[in-house]
């Protein structure tokens, strides 16, 4: 390679181009749009618009999807190289910070936008079906890409910094919660603090900028019926320059976080622990069961962890509770929000801690030495999960509440439920829908933790994503099986010649995915317990 | 010293795929023994030690630990060995003291029972000026010895090493193999492997040599080198000067099979003969009486490298 510049970029497009996985992952994702395309099919969704409500659907998941592979596949960027400890050599060959930042994120960045061309004929297949247009689609593009390109900076500065993948994925975290939660939060601010200041509209004004800088706001803009803005808006400009600025900042802070001893190299005297900067305070001993207790201070990160937790999570609560009669309307949008984002934060959380379960444990190459203690490797692995239930408590609290919540919304202020649906029937299938998320939470532990058994990273965002299509898919065959059966019959009309709807035939749905969900949590569990054992064996 | 079988592994076979990793494997480990478990790299050697380990199920044959079976009395085999892998595993982010400290409360040790084997353990491996320092910054080594500490915190009867010394420096490697006495005067049986054979003559009394899944020699170290038939002998006979005569009167001697001549400039003889007609004084009275001016005369066993290349065959296993 000539440019010196371009020899680490040249060399990972190549990796890719070689790698079976690229195409899998291509491949895989055009699956599953094709899912999505059926699911349209059996849920009879094509009459409003279809092509919008289909191009929306894959954009959703594109962005959510788009979001998980940042905290995972962009964070691993520099942060691979530290851990491997391979950045020494590579600076070594003389290749300067800003050809080690090119090479690591271009390549990386080009392949995630080279996903959306794999989405391009289902794109055009919205297009065709109506409902969205040109325009629209263009806007959108900007709008993905300009949020990518912040993703992607924003996590080489996390991997930057942080001397470890999982650090650079919480810097991304925090990066991306500041982005997406400093509009809300400034919404929250009090009216009585915002008359008493006199700044009521300076706050309102700085909470919509930031609001519409996201890529939430600004697909809700372009995504709505009668578009006929410009295609590159304040979002896209703000994501561009922030995305650009994180990227000088990381070329800027390179020598200083990464001319520092790697993990594992010998130092003199007591290193303490520490987390970006923090020193962490020291854990007690162990406790009589020693596998919980090690878990839940080393990978949960002990009470310290549950008290960010608790006071995270419980923050969450604060729009429940919160009336203003001014912004009655905003915050029941945000009690609504809420009550579909905490179940959802929840989820990753037990993600997270899936994804690191046994990852932990295979790269610092310690199964063997717990594999050899005088416990079966299903006693280990339990007593390893509850030291993460442990450490889930605030969350599963705070979930279990919003949903109580959310059933006390639709019950008592919504009313969006239609008439025909008995107050009962709703209760039984909201009770159903917030069984099955618990039950959908445990499959996507379940498929992470053993996706983790086999991937170094992106066990976490492929975790999701394959949980989701399993979703979608085991959604299909039942309406399709339903459709054949006439087991869903969706209305019926009662004695007196009204119409009503058959309440019993929406509670197989979920019961269908429960059911389904819960034997292939039995089949993972299973072999997930063969495959740590042959892994305690093999390492 | 009491000579119960510590390891008694009959007929052991193991497969990957199409990969035969053991072909047949029995011998015995004597309890209070330093056994050494040598072999070219691929020869099963880390195979048979997780089988021991209980963690490979035998696929093929009976292997039993203090007269437990390894897969029926898996718990009882566990609690009796310690098991030190050939790679650095450990939980980096935690100090010496909570490594060992986990460890110890895992093995259902109480709380005072563990200060005082921690403390034990730290002093013999001598780490207990750095037991408060996280393990992510102690040296290759010092990781070594801590790992070594693991394994004895429950303590063992049985040690299992899996190549303990590589990647260490000289020093690092014959302080290793100091601890490994002491535990041996200790009253432990240790089983260590490794592919370099030099390294443990010194350390043990027994050796297993195990070559492409096959069990090549195991027996006593001296009857390694030794030689082989134990009716010929070869002697190394070494005079100040050369002397024809001597040379002469060795060629002569009934039971002598062969004499090789002395090198240019030193005056050194190997001569093999037949026990049975001859000893080792008759043939010394025969150089004194010839003339010759005795430097040395000694057994000359074999070089370990040379019994090691004798009884492993050539080549990279395919």
């Amino acid at each position: 390679m000539s440019s010196p510049l371009l020899a680490l970029f040249v060399r990972s497009v190549r990796e890719d181009a070689r790698g079976r996985v690229t195409y899998w992952t291509r491949g895989g994702l055009g699956g599953f749009l094709l899912l999505i395309v059926l699911g349209f099919a059996a849920s009879n969704r094509w009459s409003n618009a279809p092509g919008r409500s289909l191009f929306t659907s894959i954009i959703t998941l594109q962005v959510v999807a788009l979001t998980f592979v940042g905290l995972s596949y962009f964070t691993s960027a520099i942060a691979e190289e530290k851990e491997e400890q391979t950045l020494g050599l590579l600076r070594m060959t003389g290749l300067s910070p800003l050809a080690i930042l090119l090479g690591k994120s271009t390549s990386r960045l080009c392949g995630a936008l080279l996903l959306f061309v794999g989405q391009f004929p289902f794109t055009i297949f919205a297009v065709t079906l109506g409902g969205v247009s040109l325009r629209q689609v263009t806007a959108v593009y900007c709008t993905v890409g300009a949020f990518t390109f912040l993703l992607c900076n924003l996590a080489l500065l996390g991997s930057v910094v942080a001397r470890r993948g999982p650090g650079a994925a919480v810097f991304c975290l925090f990066g991306l919660a500041l982005l997406l939660g400093s509009g809300p939060l400034l919404w929250l601010v009090p009216t009585v603090v915002r008359d008493y200041l006199g700044i009521g509209p300076a706050v309102d004004n700085t909470a919509d900028r930031l609001w519409t800088a996201t890529p939430i706001a600004r697909l809700e803009e372009v995504l709505a019926t009668g578009f006929h803005g410009a295609p590159a808006g304040w979002q896209v400009v703000s994501n561009l320059a922030l995305g650009a600025a994180c990227f000088l900042l990381a070329w800027v802070v390179f020598d200083r976080f990464c001319d520092r001893a790697p993990e594992g190299a010998a130092s003199v005297g007591s290193p303490s622990r520490r987390f970006f900067g923090f020193r962490l305070a020291r854990p007690p001993r162990p406790w009589k069961d020693a596998l919980m207790w090690k878990d839940f201070y080393f990978l949960c990160g002990g009470y310290a962890g549950l008290a960010v937790r608790t006071l995270g999570y419980g923050g969450v609560l604060i729009p429940f509770f919160y009336r203003s009669g001014s912004a009655l309307t905003q915050f029941g949008i945000m009690r609504g929000l809420f009550a579909s984002i905490v179940p959802f934060v929840f989820s990753v959380d037990l993600a997270a801690m899936a994804a690191r379960i046994f990852r932990s444990e295979l790269h610092d190459q310690t199964l063997t030495d717990l594999a050899m203690l005088p416990f079966t490797m299903r006693h280990i692995a339990c007593r390893k999960a509850l030291a993460c239930v442990l450490a889930a408590v605030p969350g599963a609290v705070v979930t279990a509440v919003a949903q109580g919540f959310s059933l006390h919304f639709f019950n008592t202020v919504q009313g969006s439920v239609p008439n025909a649906l008995p107050a009962n029937g709703v209760n039984v299938l909201m009770i159903m829908q917030m069984c099955g998320f618990w039950v959908h939470a445990a499959l996507i532990v379940y498929v992470v933790a053993w996706l983790s058994l086999s991937m170094k990273r992106g066990a976490l965002a492929l975790g999701f994503v394959l949980t989701y299509a399993m979703s979608a898919f085991l959604s299909i065959v039942f309406a399709l099986a339903s459709a054949a059966t006439g087991l869903m019959q969706m209305a019926y009309t009662n004695g007196s010649g009204s119409t009503r709807i058959n309440v019993t035939s929406f509670y197989w749905n979920p019961i269908f995915t429960m059911v389904a969900s819960l034997v292939v949590i039995g089949i993972l569990h299973r072999q997930g317990l063969r495959r740590l054992e042959a892994l305690a064996a093999e390492s | 010293m009491e000579t119960e079988t510590v390891i008694d592994i009959q007929d052991l076979r193991h497969r990957y795929k199409s990969h035969q990793a053991l072909g047949g494997v029995s011998f015995t480990v004597q309890r209070q023994s330093i056994h050494g478990f040598v072999g070219p790299n691929g020869a099963g050697k880390t195979t048979t030690l997780k089988v021991l380990a209980t963690l490979l199920k035998p696929q093929a044959g009976k292997v039993s630990v203090f007269g437990h079976d390894i897969v029926a009395d898996r718990k009882a085999v566990r609690r009796r060995i310690g098991f030190m892998p050939d790679h650095f595993s450990m939980y980096r982010q935690m100090t010496v003291f909570e490594y060992l400290d986990f460890f110890g409360a895992a093995y259902g040790l109480r709380l005072g029972e563990r200060d005082k084997i921690i403390g034990d353990v730290l002093a013999l491996t001598d780490m207990a000026g750095r037991k408060d320092d996280l393990i992510n910054g102690l040296s290759r080594g010092m990781q070594q010895r801590v790992s070594l500490a693991r394994v004895l915190v429950h303590d063992p009867d049985l040690l299992l090493l899996d190549e303990p010394a590589s990647g260490l420096d000289p020093r690092a490697r014959i302080e290793l193999m100091e601890i490994l006495e002491e535990l041996r005067r200790l009253g432990k049986t240790i089983f260590i492997s490794s592919h370099i054979l030099s390294e443990l003559a010194t350390l043990c009394d027994h050796v297993t040599i195990l070559d492409r899944g096959e069990v090549k020699y195991t027996g006593t170290m001296r009857g390694l080198v030794a030689s082989s038939d134990g009716l010929t002998a070869t002697y190394q006979l070494t005079l100040a000067v050369e002397h024809q005569p001597t040379s002469d009167a060795l060629v002569r001697l009934s039971g002598v099979s062969r004499v090789t001549p002395p090198l240019p400039n030193e005056a050194r003889y190997l001569l093999t003969f037949d026990r049975a007609q001859l000893s080792p004084n008759a043939i010394l009275r025969t150089v004194l009486e010839a003339g010759g001016e005795v430097v040395s005369f000694t057994e000359d066993v074999k070089h370990l490298n040379q019994a090691f290349m004798d009884l492993t065959e050539p080549g990279v296993r395919t």
